[in-house]
């Protein structure tokens, strides 16, 4: 690891913002979460890194993120769907500033849907009686949490604006092997909602530093 | 007496030489700097280049000239663009193998 960090300098980072266009059926159809906006529903934010261990090859990590916060009967909820990408990207540069570059990706992607409710709980109003408080409401936050294998790939343009920072777009498209009965909540099997996350095309602009 | 203004003479000397400017200590002959003239920009290790950076910023600003150095991003542009202008060997394939994977989503996509 020191060697590669203290190594010829190919190591680079991007943020990016990106757009992608689900089904969040499950979602769309419930009627205790709030219907998902253009928002909530396409805009994914990432960030990611990489090294470059050949002259065109680079091997990497991104994340993309999509998240909802809201209100689910007045009780603060947050809704996350995060798509990791473990990809190798080879490159060439057509001109001196100009560079395509194409990635394969398998992802390792997850969901939580997280909430923080108001409960009573028996054992502390018990305790906190005894110290002579009245009686207690206790917040109490939990998720549901699933996990799901998939695969990306996309064409990228990136311009090199200085030899430490570029910018990037890329089109792409993603599979997603989701199982909506594959959710967990406090260690149960649960169902969660239906999601088609299957050819979803995917937009991305990044700004990358490098050295 | 006159030994007394000899010793002060030495010393008064050894104090304006020494204020005299060392070449090698010009804001423009740092080791960043001169590694960089000679091995380019990606010569740097990761931590060296915020230092590399400053010097370039001091030396700029000692000799009044905004462009110094400027070259060196532009070589550096060249020499990577001479090193990843094409494809070699398994590199091709990935872009083979991306491109086809993007025809078929799309294809699929399509059906």
């Amino acid at each position: 690891m020191v060697g590669i960090l203290s190594a010829q300098p190919k190591i680079s980072a991007h943020l990016e913002m990106g757009l992608y266009s689900p089904e969040l059926t499950g979602f769309k159809n419930s009627s205790l979460f709030p219907t998902p906006t253009s928002v909530t529903e396409n805009i994914l934010i990432g960030y990611g890194v990489s090294y470059q261990f050949y002259p065109n090859v680079r091997v990497g990590y991104a994340s993309h993120n999509s998240f909802e916060i809201g209100n689910i009967n007045t009780f603060p909820f947050t809704r996350t769907l995060t798509y990791r990408e473990f990809s190798i990207e080879s490159f060439y540069r057509p001109w001196k500033r100009i560079e395509f570059n194409f990635t394969l990706s398998p992802m390792y992607n997850s969901g939580t849907i997280s909430m923080t409710t108001d409960a009573t709980d028996q054992e502390w109003d018990n305790l906190l009686s005894d110290f002579g408080n009245p009686s207690s409401i206790v917040s109490r936050s939990d998720q549901m949490t699933t996990t799901w294998f998939g695969f990306t790939s996309s064409i990228g343009l990136r311009y090199h604006l200085f030899t430490w920072m570029s910018l990037e777009s890329k089109i792409g498209f993603m599979e997603n092997y989701y199982d909506e009965t594959k959710w967990t909540f406090q260690g149960d099997t649960v169902t969660g909602p239906v999601l088609n996350l299957s050819n979803v095309p995917m937009i991305t602009m990044r700004i990358i530093f490098g050295w | 007496m006159v030994k007394i203004i000899l010793i002060f003479f030495c010393s008064g000397l050894a104090v304006i030489s020494a204020q005299v400017e060392n070449p090698e200590d010009h804001p423009c002959r740092t080791p960043l700097i001169e590694k960089v003239k000679e091995h380019g920009l990606r010569s740097l290790k990761v931590w060296e280049v915020p230092v590399f950076y400053w010097d370039r910023f001091q030396c700029r600003k000692s000799i009044n000239n905004s462009r110094y150095l400027m070259n060196a991003n532009m070589e550096q542009h060249e020499a990577d663009f001479e090193a990843s202008k094409s494809f070699q060997g398994f590199t091709s394939c990935i872009a083979y193998c991306s491109i086809a994977a993007v025809f078929v989503f799309i294809v699929s996509s399509s059906l």
